[in-house]
């Protein structure tokens, strides 16, 4: 049985757009949020931040996979 | 004649015209109520179901800030807390969205009409069943839409449902209900619902104006809100909304 792939991890991007003194956050999937300026700013450094890590996280995983197979 | 509407145009389940007396006779009062108010408190003892009349009805839950989220909405022609029946209590509220004019029928008439009457007594359980279908399509809706498909969702619905009880033609029906109440039932901010509503009317899709809704594309706006109405089991009918390749289509595959 193949997994729901909406149970995994979306490789698509939200969408972020200005809505009078507000930002929208449409997707993927289901998100809709509406956010304060500050608050948005402040969620897409966090978002940023975590990207950061995670894709670091995503290397070093590659990485010691190349070492194992050598 | 206060219950010509119940379970009118739903599949397999219309009443006789000696059930639907039955009921009619198991009224113990009818009241109006004005907009806003709450009519049954959750958690409390309940001795009577609530059949609406006129008007719009909401169920909800507040959270512990007193932030409301409205779990259904009823129309006319709908029992709203026929579960209080079995369960004596709500684990939810009731109110008026608008005045409302309500038919109150307590459990212990309900009780001495049903006992003899299994048939009736299923035609009632299907009335509810009907309410837990709606519940699983809100929880599609706001767990799987985006804020356009979530409106375009519930405005396919509320069509559907108003059109079975002839208050929608099939493209326009009056909807007493605020942007405030819509964000409610979607999940979604005001903000986000009144763009909504801009994209679907600049789609050609909807528009709302003081109240009333008037769809231009029925066929478009369910896609748009990957709503088929299979799960309100309603009669097929030759009406506008008929014309819906969707609608055909849940049809023909329940017959």
């Amino acid at each position: 049985m193949n997994e729901n792939p909406r149970t995994q991890p979306y490789d698509e991007i939200g969408i972020a757009t200005v809505e009078g003194e507000h930002v929208l956050l449409d997707g993927p999937d289901g998100v809709a949020l509406t956010l304060t300026a500050n608050a948005a700013i402040a969620t897409g450094r966090n978002l940023l931040e975590a990207g950061e890590r995670a894709l670091a996280c995503t290397r070093s995983n590659l990485r010691q996979v190349n070492d194992n197979g050598q | 004649m206060f219950m010509e509407r119940f379970l009118v145009n739903r599949r397999g389940v219309e009443l006789t015209v000696d059930e639907r007396v039955l009921l009619e006779d198991a009224i113990s009062e009818v009241r109006t109520v004005e907009p806003r108010r709450t009519l049954v408190e959750a958690g409390k003892s309940v001795s009577f179901s609530t059949y609406l009349m006129e008007g719009t009805l909401s169920r909800f839950i507040d959270d512990k800030k007193g932030l409301r989220q409205l779990v259904a909405v009823h129309v006319p022609g709908e029992f709203v807390d026929l579960h209080a029946y079995p369960m004596h209590q709500l684990d939810h509220s009731i109110g008026s969205l608008t005045s409302v004019t309500v038919a109150i029928v307590p459990h212990s008439a309900l009780e001495e009409i049903l006992n003899p009457r299994p048939e009736l007594a299923r035609k009632l359980w299907f009335s509810t069943l009907v309410d837990g279908a709606m519940h699983r399509a809100w929880l599609f809706r706001v767990g799987r839409l985006d804020a356009v498909g979530r409106v375009a969702h519930f405005l396919c619905e509320m069509n559907a449902r108003l059109e079975a009880v002839g208050l929608s033609d099939g493209r326009r029906f009056a909807l007493a209900l605020t942007q405030s109440d819509i964000a409610e039932v979607c999940g979604l901010t005001t903000v986000h619902t009144n763009r909504a509503f801009r994209q679907l009317r600049e789609a050609r899709l909807c528009q709302m104006r003081a109240s009333l809704v008037e769809i231009e594309d029925p066929a478009g706006l369910a896609r748009r809100g990957d709503f088929n109405p299979y799960y309100l089991y309603l009669t097929p009918r030759s009406t506008a909304l008929e014309s819906s390749d969707e609608r055909k289509s849940a049809h023909a595959t329940l017959r």
